[in-house]
């Protein structure tokens, strides 16, 4: 199955599941979890119930198009339910079903994986999800968001859509897989690896990045007050990506990396306070 | 009487969480049914990754009537002058259950009283196991539980399914938004759930159905499967323990698929490829006749066996994938040599204020270097010549040096056996690359220590290095918190020195590892004194549990304390010694004999102790002469065999004594009215004492049969 029909079958099936389909948010990003939708959706009462495929910026992860395995950005695709129903691991199941993949033939495997966001103060507990001994999917529980335990509790699931496609096209190089039957991925985005890692690893300016963070982050502080949390948050994700690309330049030290992660949370924090401030009463 | 069983269905629960979970599950049925005074005859557990399970044989009818005493209100409550209850004596009958005419009045300590006696009917089983069950599921601890429902109940992971049964009946209750029912969880998520008539046919009706629920049945089924997966493929198995037991707690009906991978891959180090396959994709290696490895490999699924061929390719394709990131990490680590790698951990801490690993490497280094000067002296020169020297310097400054590669950052248990492979392609001195590899040995309590003397002194100094500078930033550990494993490090220095047979002061060197923290800092410096206490009694902690795994007692350990750390093989012998003659029939007695001499020792003032030299023309009983004389006739045999290190021979002089040590203590009064008299018996006594004191301080030792 084509990468690109993996994605139509996932959103029609969780369309058809109750799902409100979005589309990605235009930041970057090191996961699917940064995207809003996630990050204010499973706070509060609220129930919800969202889809999406989120490109995922990881500048440390890039191998300049030449690992088969490793990419700078991939694409998840993200849901999150609020409250849980109680069949969700069954849910899941059926939804590899909908991109051709019967577990009875397989070997479907839950192995203990906690995932936690320090950047975001995020906690969760979860599995990841092997197939046929490739892990495939994330699927957690969280328990907390910016430092805040969350009542009721939100499922998250975080498809691999390059290893389920590497599944079910049995490939052994991502660039390999058939994005359509006419490209290929290497055909539309291995030049973009080469380019980015060529970047992340040797020419960002690091001088700029950490401006940018600082400049970001002052933004951020000033917005939040100003009961502004979601152009706040923005100011964190950029934190957070310049972040990640000064660590990938080698440009951030031991200490100054724990510095750096507990300056971003405690931004996320702030944002959440923001948020789940009662609106002034005009 | 019947059988009750409870499954709790669950969301795949992590491995590690099952097996403490049913050990606490079957405990708390006990305590909390006797609590109910509801008899049951067995308690079982069984569990997978998707249940938990207990079944409860010959549970009674009913559980036991019982009477109930309840003291209210003082007796002058009880009735008003017209003889009507009082308000208060209503409100006490009413509270315990009784009609106000069936209280009683009682005289207690504090005065009459009114007493409700109350008989508690036993009540219908199902209806106990209805209020307990849904308590005891609560009272479960997991070392990490998590919320999933609107109820915010907590749990291991989330509660699928409950099946609740007394006999044939639904023993009802509701938890965590789920109704108990009479259907346990199917096989794999989304299976149908599979109706349970009675407790008795649960595991075979499971089993029917793919669902291994008892934990040995599993294990053996999984062992016996892997074997013959293994003869299948023409390899043996390597059947790695602590892989075994975790996958017996993946999985439900464990089902091994052999599969293969591309020889070329046999090029990697074996660890490597041993670690990809067992640590990254939970796979059993195969072996050759030799064991070196087979290009091959047996994994286990769980359910049923369908589309194996599919679950093989699909295993293939990703142990190729692991295989060729390991070799790209290899590749890149094969690009510096250990030297280069070593000058990267100038930027790796080492513990917060004790600066990074490339200065621990160095302080390693000198302290090898110090350690080889104190021992070479000392030890025939067959085994340790000058030229070694060089080599137990370069084992401890490289010791660290993989840390600093792809390899071990990706598979940290790869430590120092990745240093050996980098060490062998550097072209180092091939006792130096073995060095490496056992530099961090022991791994364990009673794993191998390093089996050469070179690997042996650097590893020491390491081991000594991390003690030293964790004790000076005050992290000793605490009660079961030891979170740098500096107990594992103490105990690999005792019995490296202990195993080596090595003549060392091994306090001094743990004083000369903390002096080389020293020059860092004033605060490290002002340290020292605190630390050095501290260390040489953790050190004596640790080398006393290494006695004791021995079989020795404690109080023979504690004989032989004194000086026991300037020289541990010395004093294993004394150990040794005290521990062969213990069962003599005289040696309780002598021992007790010199407890006493002890006592009387410690309570003499200082002025009757300061009479240290003994002269003979004082003394006149005949009980002391004797002794003075039987002390004398073997002071110089003692001696002799001491020096000889014979301290059995030596110790056995000690029996000689028996008779005059008696007699001196039944006929003579130490603490005479003459001071000079009492003062030369005092040194007596001393001479005594101090005959046996290179040997033991036997006065420790408890009367009554040696642990053995």
């Amino acid at each position: 199955m084509t990468f690109q029909e993996i994605i139509l079958r996932l959103q029609n099936y969780w369309a058809r599941e109750g799902c409100l389909l979005l589309q990605p948010y235009d930041l970057e990003k090191g996961a699917g979890t940064f995207n809003p939708a996630t990050f204010f959706g499973v706070l509060g009462k609220a129930p919800t119930a969202v889809a999406y495929v989120e490109p995922s910026r990881r500048p440390t992860d890039g191998r300049y198009g030449e690992n088969p395995n490793r990419l700078a950005r991939y694409f998840q695709y993200q849901v999150v339910l609020k409250p849980v129903p109680a069949d969700v691991q069954g849910l899941y199941v059926r939804s590899l079903k909908a991109i051709g993949l019967d577990c009875r033939k397989h070997d479907l495997r839950w192995i203990e994986d906690d995932w936690e966001s320090p950047t975001l103060g995020a906690a969760g507990v979860g599995w990841e999800v092997w197939l046929d001994g490739m892990e495939v999917t994330q699927f957690t529980y969280f328990q907390q968001m910016g430092g805040v335990a969350l009542d009721p509790i939100s499922v998250e699931i975080t498809y691999g859509l390059e290893r389920l496609a590497m599944f079910s096209q049995k490939k052994a190089d991502v660039f390999d897989l058939d994005y359509n039957e006419r490209f290929r991925y290497g055909d539309l985005f291995k030049e973009s690896e080469r380019q980015f890692s060529k970047y992340h690893f040797e020419d960002a300016d690091t001088a700029m990045l950490l401006r940018h963070f600082d400049d970001c982050e002052a933004e951020c502080r000033r917005l939040a007050e100003a009961g502004l949390p979601l152009p706040a948050y923005d100011m964190v994700l950029r934190c957070s990506h310049a972040f990640n690309v000064l660590e990938a330049r080698g440009a951030v030290s031991v200490s100054e990396r724990t510095q750096l992660i507990a300056r971003v949370r405690a931004l996320a924090k702030k944002v959440i306070a923001a948020h789940l401030e009662p609106a002034p009463t005009a | 009487m019947k059988n009750a069983i409870l499954e709790i269905g669950t969301e795949n629960l992590p491995a590690r969480f099952i097996s403490p979970a049913l050990a606490q599950m079957e405990a708390l049925a006990k305590q909390m049914l006797s609590a109910e005074r509801l008899k049951f005859s067995q308690a079982i557990t069984l569990g997978t990754p998707r249940r938990l399970t207990l079944i409860l044989k010959g549970v009674a009818e009913k559980s036991d009537s019982e009477e109930r005493l309840r003291t209210g209100p003082s007796a002058k409550l009880f009735k008003d002058e017209q003889g009507r209850y009082t308000p208060q004596a209503l409100g006490f009958a009413k509270s315990a259950g009784v009609r106000p005419e069936e209280l009683r009045v009682v005289s207690t300590p504090k005065g009459e009283m009114l007493q409700a006696r109350l008989l508690v009917q036993g009540e219908p089983a199902a209806r106990v196991l209805a209020r307990v069950l849904p308590e005891l599921i609560a009272k479960i601890q997991f070392p990490k539980s998590l919320e999933w429902e609107q109820t915010r109940f907590r749990f291991g992971r989330p509660i699928r399914n409950i099946l609740a049964l007394y006999g044939r009946k639904v023993v009802a209750f509701s938890l965590a938004g789920i109704r108990s029912g009479n259907k346990a969880q199917g096989l794999g998520v989304g299976a149908k759930p599979i109706p349970i008539a009675e407790a008795e046919r649960y595991a075979s009706k499971l089993k029917d159905l793919c669902i291994i629920a008892d934990i040995d049945a599993r294990r053996q089924a999984l062992s016996k499967a892997l074997e013959q997966a293994a003869r299948r493929a023409g390899a043996q198995l390597d059947k790695d323990e602590a892989l075994l037991e975790e996958i017996v707690f993946l999985t439900e009906h464990p089902v091994p698929v052999a599969g293969r991978f591309d020889p070329e891959y046999l090029c990697l180090p074996k660890a490597l490829l041993s670690s990809v396959l067992k640590k990254q994709l939970k796979f059993f290696p195969l072996l050759k006749e030799d064991s070196s490895l087979e290009p091959g490999f047996v994994g286990v699924r769980d359910g049923v066996s369908e589309g194996q061929t599919q679950v093989q390719e699909g295993y293939e394709r990703v142990l190729t994938a692991r295989f060729s990131d390991a070799q790209f990490f290899f590749q890149r680590d094969l690009e510096t040599r250990l030297e280069a790698k070593l000058r990267r951990l100038g930027s790796v801490t080492f513990q917060q204020g004790l600066g990074s690993m490339l200065e621990k490497a160095e302080r390693v280094e000198a302290l090898a270097e110090w350690l080889f000067r104190e021992i070479s002296p000392r030890v025939d020169l067959k085994q340790l010549s000058l030229e070694d020297l060089g080599r137990v310097q370069r084992i401890a400054r490289l010791a660290y040096a993989d840390l600093a590669s792809e390899v071990v950052k990706e598979f940290p248990e790869l430590q120092g056996t990745m240093g050996g492979v980098y060490a062998r392609r550097d072209g180092e001195d091939e006792r130096v690359a073995m060095g490496l590899e056992e530099f961090h040995f022991p791994l364990s309590a009673k794993a191998p220590l390093p089996a050469r003397l070179d690997a042996a002194l650097a590893s020491l100094a390491g081991k000594l290095d991390t003690l030293a500078g964790l004790f000076l930033i005050g992290q000793k550990p605490t009660g079961s918190e030891d979170p740098f494993a500096l107990r594992r490090a103490a105990a690999g220095a005792v019995r490296i020195v202990l195993e080596r047979q090595l003549p060392l002061d091994l306090e001094a060197a743990a004083g000369r590892a903390l002096e080389l923290f020293a020059p860092r800092s004033a605060e490290l410096a002002a340290a020292l004194p605190r630390a050095r206490r501290e260390l040489a009694e953790f050190l004596w902690q640790r080398a006393s549990a290494v006695f004791e795994e021995g079989g020795y007692g404690a109080d023979e350990i504690r004989a032989i304390q004194g000086g026991a750390l300037e020289n541990l093989p010395r004093a294993a012998l004394r150990l040794a010694a005290v521990h062969a003659l213990r069962p003599h029939p005289d040696f309780a007695a002598i021992a007790s004999a010199f407890k006493r001499a002890r006592n009387i020792l410690k309570q003499a003032t200082p002025d009757d102790a300061q009479a240290g030299r003994l002269r003979p023309e004082l003394l006149s009983a005949e009980a002391e002469r004797s002794l003075w004389e039987a002390i004398r006739s073997i002071k110089g045999e003692v001696q002799d065999k001491v020096r000889g290190e014979n301290f059995q021979e030596g110790l056995k002089e000690l029996v000689q004594l028996k008779s005059p040590v008696d007699r001196f203590f039944n006929e003579v009064l130490v603490m005479d009215k003459d001071a000079a008299v009492k003062n030369n018996r005092l040194a007596l006594l001393a001479s005594l004492l101090d005959l046996f004191k290179e040997i033991a301080d036997i006065s420790h030792l408890q009367s009554g049969v040696a642990a053995n």
